[in-house]
């Protein structure tokens, strides 16, 4: 108590060194937020497809310009099945659904089959309904303010069967609403570079003008299975024995467009390559400007203790601990570490990011504020520990003489 | 006479890296009877300045034994040196030691809050002590503000606040004019008739006459002045 009144005292004496030291560590905690996001969003991709096991899958998309018919798409599908090296392979599938009350168009990614149901995005609320169950929805994350939980929408949606018998009804059916996906990443169905990584799969598709749901499977009002649109994205499982490379060969060998095989761990190698490219000019930026702030903290540091000497030998002599009164003045730039904090957090959340990193978006979790408050505090500590120790090992009587 | 402050050998050497040690205090033997009022004399670098640092746990000795009340164990913890630093000695200094930028007031109160003294009894003390040293209506002035002998009254009365036995002074009308320093001697006379034990240290053979007893100190040795 009596050690953070003269704390206090003193730290908010400064009051010019505490705005100019608050105003840099705005700066470095909007930087580190803005990199933590970054970097969860970029793991966050690789955790999704990992968790879906797609390291030992081979993935394929048709080409969108070319015959994209369900027919074609389940033809070529069977062709993959049949090879010895393949242990199954699925598409993913796709229903495009318009909202009862506003009119609006949805696209519904139904995950009927095991290897689409294993993608699992964040959630924001709810939870992930079970694999075999109807009707229970996961929303994107602006559909909040609209639905909660638990919440039933109305919806129409096309009953369509393989293509070419052209019998599509219009049904009504009845979603309730199980939770909010964290993000704008949905499944891209569609992706056709030979030099695809996984960022172009799992993409933030907040550009389209379509709503974008998740699905285990749709049953309409009257009891009718609503069975998915086969989408041009096959995964590809290798039976026991065989490898990812060995089976991508195989696929390459009976499909129409061998160039959109993927090896699942290349698209993972293509995409950690791709990012840090592109996140080394950022990188650098935030390694100047820590050193800034650490020569600029330390100096603050060390000249707060050099015009403070006189003083600490006043709170020493009346009966404060060395080690006490060293730290009054050590840690001193503590309040502007803290306020500087808030700002910088306050400022990401008001800005949405800053777009520092390419294709990062500015979302706030409020686990990168405690991140970066505690990278900061390490940060502060490491730059003022020695320090503090080298004074306190001496005797003030040592380190000022007769001061 | 039985003895309120004892040094028995009490050594001082410092010993800064790559250099020779230095010897600031050897051997130094002195009792201190409860009230006594004794002036330390001699040359600067003569090692006063140590003793009265030693006398004050401002430091530790190298060697020997101090007993102020009772045995000292020079190993003890710091908090503990601390809290009898608070407790036991004032400090007045040549150059006042004040907290520039406080007022008065906010001076003297330093050591009652690191002897968790509560609030009201913080405030009539001071202002008590402020009274008793005509000091009363620099009370909220900062001190940067005062001159020598206000600055030095302002020091005495946070020397005094803890009502500590013992008062260790360096140099204290060292940095005043002749007429200030009468009325700070005056102060120091007071005090002593409180029977207050007080070291003053000083190579102003003025203010070492108004001590009971007299000492000097050359080359770190400590010797009786008859």
């Amino acid at each position: 108590m009596i050690f953070t009144k003269i704390y206090l005292k003193h730290a908010g004496r400064s009051f010019g060194s505490l705005i100019i030291l608050s105003l840099v560590v705005t700066f470095i905690s909007f930087l580190l937020l803005t990199s933590l996001r970054a970097v969860d969003q970029f793991t966050q991709i690789s955790r999704v497809a990992s968790d879906a096991d797609w390291r030992d899958s081979v993935i394929y998309t048709r080409a969108t310009f070319y015959d994209t018919s369900t027919d074609a798409i389940l033809r070529e599908k069977s062709l993959i099945a049949e090879l010895p090296s393949v242990q199954s392979v699925e598409t993913a599938g796709i229903q495009y659904l318009v909202s009862d009350g506003t009119s609006n168009s949805m696209m519904c990614f139904v995950y009927t089959n095991d290897a689409f149901s294993r993608i699992r995005y964040p959630l924001s609320g709810g939870q992930y309904p079970a694999v075999d169950s109807y009707n229970q929805v996961l929303l994107p994350p602006d559909m909040r303010g609209q639905y909660q939980v638990g919440d039933q929408m109305k919806v129409w949606v096309l009953t369509n069967v393989p293509a070419g018998t052209q019998t599509d009804e219009i049904k009504a059916a009845t979603l309730t609403v199980a939770g909010f996906l964290r993000e704008n990443f949905e499944f891209a169905y569609s992706i056709v570079y030979p030099s695809a990584d996984l960022s172009h799969f799992f993409v933030p598709l907040s550009c389209t003008s379509l709503d974008l749901l998740v699905v285990f499977g749709i049953k309409t009002d009257d009891g009718q299975i609503v069975p998915p649109e086969a989408a041009g994205t096959y995964v590809i499982t290798p039976k026991p024995g065989f490898t990812v490379e060995q089976v991508k060969k195989d696929v390459q060998s009976v499909v129409e467009y061998p160039a959109y095989v993927h090896a699942g761990p290349d698209l993972f190698d293509r995409y950690w390559k791709e990012n840090v490219n592109a996140a080394k000019p950022v990188l650098a930026y935030c390694i100047a400007s820590l050193s800034l702030s650490f020569s600029l903290l330390l100096g603050s540091t060390v000249l707060s203790m050099q015009r403070g000497r006189k003083t600490m030998l006043v709170y020493y002599s009346l009966g404060l601990t060395w080690p006490r009164t060293v730290a009054v003045f050590a840690f001193q730039k503590l309040p502007a570490i803290l306020l500087g904090d808030a700002l910088g957090i306050l400022i990401y959340t008001l800005a949405g990011g800053g777009g520092l990193y390419p294709g990062a978006d500015g979302l706030f979790l409020p686990i990168y504020a405690v991140i970066t408050t505690a990278l900061l505090l390490l940060f502060f500590t490491a730059a003022i520990l020695p320090f503090y120790f080298s004074a306190v090992k001496k005797s003030p009587m040592e380190l000022f003489g007769k001061e | 006479m039985e003895s309120y402050i004892r040094m028995n050998n009490l050594e001082k050497t410092y010993k800064a890296k790559g250099e020779t040690p230095v010897k600031a205090l050897r051997n130094a033997t002195l009792d201190i009877a409860k009230g006594e009022m004794l002036a330390i004399t001699g040359v600067s670098g003569s090692g006063k300045s140590t003793l009265l640092h030693l006398l004050g746990l401002l430091d530790r000795p190298t060697s020997g034994e101090l007993f102020f009340e009772k045995n000292i164990d020079t190993n003890v913890r710091n908090a503990e040196l601390a809290r009898m630093r608070n407790s036991k000695v004032g400090f007045v200094f040549q150059d006042f030691a004040l907290i520039p930028y406080q007022t008065a007031y906010e001076n003297i109160e330093v050591p009652l809050i690191f002897a968790k003294v509560s609030k009201a009894k913080r405030q009539a003390r001071i202002l008590a002590l402020m009274r008793s040293l005509h000091i009363e209506d620099l009370k909220n002035r900062k001190v940067s503000k005062l001159s020598g002998g206000e600055k030095q009254r302002v020091a005495i009365a946070r020397a005094l606040a803890n009502d500590p036995p013992l008062i260790l002074a360096d140099e204290p009308t060292g940095a005043l004019d002749s007429a200030t320093k009468a009325e700070i001697l005056k102060i120091f006379r007071d005090i002593h008739r409180q029977g207050k034990t007080i070291l003053l240290v000083t190579h102003d053979p003025e203010v070492a006459a108004i001590a009971d007893r007299r000492l000097h100190i050359s080359d770190g040795i400590l010797s009786e002045v008859l």
